[in-house]
């Protein structure tokens, strides 16, 4: 479906994506995540061909350039804001795009703005607008679907419907690559992990992996806590500090009890210490910075 | 292509700005009518002033056309559903530069009209007028005014990719259409020996307006001759074409 393979990406001189690559499957929901400023926005925009940049991009083996977007003909998208006339009704700026009127009477019917989808999309409230925007990305059966903060705006209602209408597309084979930085209702949608920081990828998982691996951490505590912090971060091992206790990775927490025993300090604890998805994202961010600091 | 074309063609009829720019050209052309006591042939020729009318609606209109995809932004949609940026700049152009010959079609009705109504048989249509007579000077004048719209159209689509302000290309675009003319006069009156150089300046393109009706008299106020101006003016419009579209393919949405 998408291919995306070592694209970088600049503005003006400064390089936003830096040599990330990875695939969207068809059916398959994949969550795009980071902080303010990481690049998720300039990825999407990039795949639709609106900057300059290094690298391929494909939709069903057909390349996208800047200048050419002949393969996005069957690709929805939704980019920071809803694309709406204001002079026009919800229904024209449907019409401006749509390529089959059952369709479009589909999507309206499925997004619930049947009522006043023939009213002057000036008069919309924040949360109309989102919805016609979702639907101007709907439109056409598209096989990928890119959507920028698509719960922005929405009451809990709209946002129940937006996830449940996302899972049914999917199950269609219709590809998704959704940003949000509510990552709860994210959570609840997405099969596949994209985490990006300072414009690179640093996991790119499918959830489950994601949830099995990841979100496993071990708590320790030790008789003499500012020698055990010192002591691994001399070294390097990942960790994280909270008010009593460290974090460190699963993975290394049999390296760190050597250490400890090497160097005489006691383990008073060591046990697994179950993270929520915020959290492991969060530590994994911080261990990113923490590395990319050290480097 | 004929898609872009289509969805342009729809945005600009469900907009109220071309009905307005109708609305104003009649009001402008009563007023020429009117303002003075006793229509002369001069005024009737001039399409009561509808030259100047026109080319005034059509830089404000064709800058709000272009500025409309950045103030709604709009415009990263277009670019990704459309499968060339070329296609969207030209069908935009196209259809701005299709309602500005409306326009001329409605000014020669209206003058037609009005000339029935303030004039009436004091004089003919066939009455001599510089050399000519009265209809075919206002044709002729009608016809200056067609090319100067294109110089104009294009140039508002050159200044709004490259400033992204609606005002200020407005601003821009009436300074040129009221004070360029003059300002050009003065520069090549300043400085007599660049006239072979200053008189294909932008500014002094306007005078195809005025130049195709009275060809005698202008050409000796512009220094091209009638043919010169035409191809000056087409030549500005290929340069601000292809500058602006670079610009508009360019620019980071």
């Amino acid at each position: 479906m998408l291919q995306v393979n070592h694209i970088n990406t600049f503005i003006g001189r400064k390089k936003i994506v830096k040599d990330v690559s990875f695939r969207v499957n068809p059916g398959s929901i994949v969550g795009l995540i980071g902080p303010n400023g990481a690049g998720k926005t300039t990825i999407m925009k990039t795949i639709l061909g609106l900057t300059k940049f290094t690298g391929k991009i494909s939709v069903e083996n057909k390349s996208v350039t800047e200048n050419d977007h002949g393969a996005l003909t069957r690709v929805g998208a939704l980019i920071e804001h809803p694309a709406i006339y204001p002079f026009l009704t919800g229904l024209e700026n449907l019409k401006l795009y749509s390529l089959d009127e059952a369709d479009m009477n589909h999507v309206v019917s499925l997004l619930g703005m049947t009522s006043y989808i023939n009213n002057k999309s000036k008069d919309y409230s924040m949360g109309m607008k989102q919805k016609l925007g979702i639907a101007i990305a709907l439109l056409n059966k598209p096989q990928l679907v890119i959507l920028d903060e698509p719960m922005n705006g929405l009451d809990i209602e709209a946002t129940i419907l937006i996830r449940k209408i996302i899972k049914q597309y999917a199950a269609q084979g219709s590809a998704f690559l959704i940003s949000s930085h509510v990552l709860g209702e994210l959570q609840k949608v997405m099969t596949n992990v994209l985490l990006i920081t300072e414009g690179k990828i640093i996991v790119d998982q499918p959830i489950d992996e994601f949830n099995r691996v990841s979100h496993q951490q071990f708590r320790l505590l030790t008789e003499d806590m500012p020698a055990t912090e010192k002591l691994f971060r001399d070294n390097r091992i990942p960790i994280t500090k909270t008010d009593n206790y460290l974090l460190i990775a699963r993975d290394q927490s049999y390296p760190v009890q050597d250490i400890l025993y090497s160097h005489h300090i006691r383990l008073l604890e060591l046990s697994p210490q179950g993270l929520n998805f915020e959290q492991t994202i969060v530590s994994l961010l911080e261990q990113q910075r923490r590395q990319n600091h050290e480097k | 292509m004929k898609n872009s074309l289509k969805q342009e063609f729809f945005k600009f009829s469900h907009q109220r700005i071309p009905l307005y720019g109708v609305i104003a050209l009649f009001v402008l052309m009563l007023y020429s009518a009117v303002s003075k006591s006793g229509v002369s042939r001069g005024i009737v020729a001039q399409g009561f002033g509808a030259g100047q009318w026109v080319t005034i609606i059509m830089i404000t209109i064709a800058s709000t056309f272009m500025a409309m995809e950045y103030q709604n932004r709009t415009i990263m949609t277009l670019f990704y559903k459309s499968s060339h940026k070329a296609y969207i700049y030209t069908a935009k152009m196209l259809v701005i530069i299709l309602y500005g010959l409306a326009l001329m079609v409605l000014s020669f009705l209206i003058t037609v009209i009005f000339k029935a109504l303030f004039v009436g048989n004091r004089y003919q249509w066939t009455t001599s007028f510089k050399h000519s007579d009265l209809i075919n000077a206002l044709l002729m004048s009608l016809t200056g005014s067609f090319i100067y719209i294109l110089f104009i159209v294009t140039l508002a689509f050159f200044l709004i990719s490259w400033i992204k302000n609606n005002p200020a290309v407005v601003g821009i675009g009436l300074a040129i259409i009221f004070l360029g003319a003059a300002f050009s006069s003065v520069i090549m009156g300043n400085f007599p020996s660049l006239i072979p150089l200053l008189k294909w300046n932008p500014l002094n393109m306007i005078y195809v307006i005025n130049q195709l009706m009275i060809p005698g008299y202008f050409s000796k106020i512009s220094y091209l001759s009638t043919d010169q101006i035409i191809i000056a003016n087409i030549a500005y419009m290929i340069i601000f074409s292809v500058f602006g579209y670079l610009i508009f393919k360019k620019r980071r949405v």
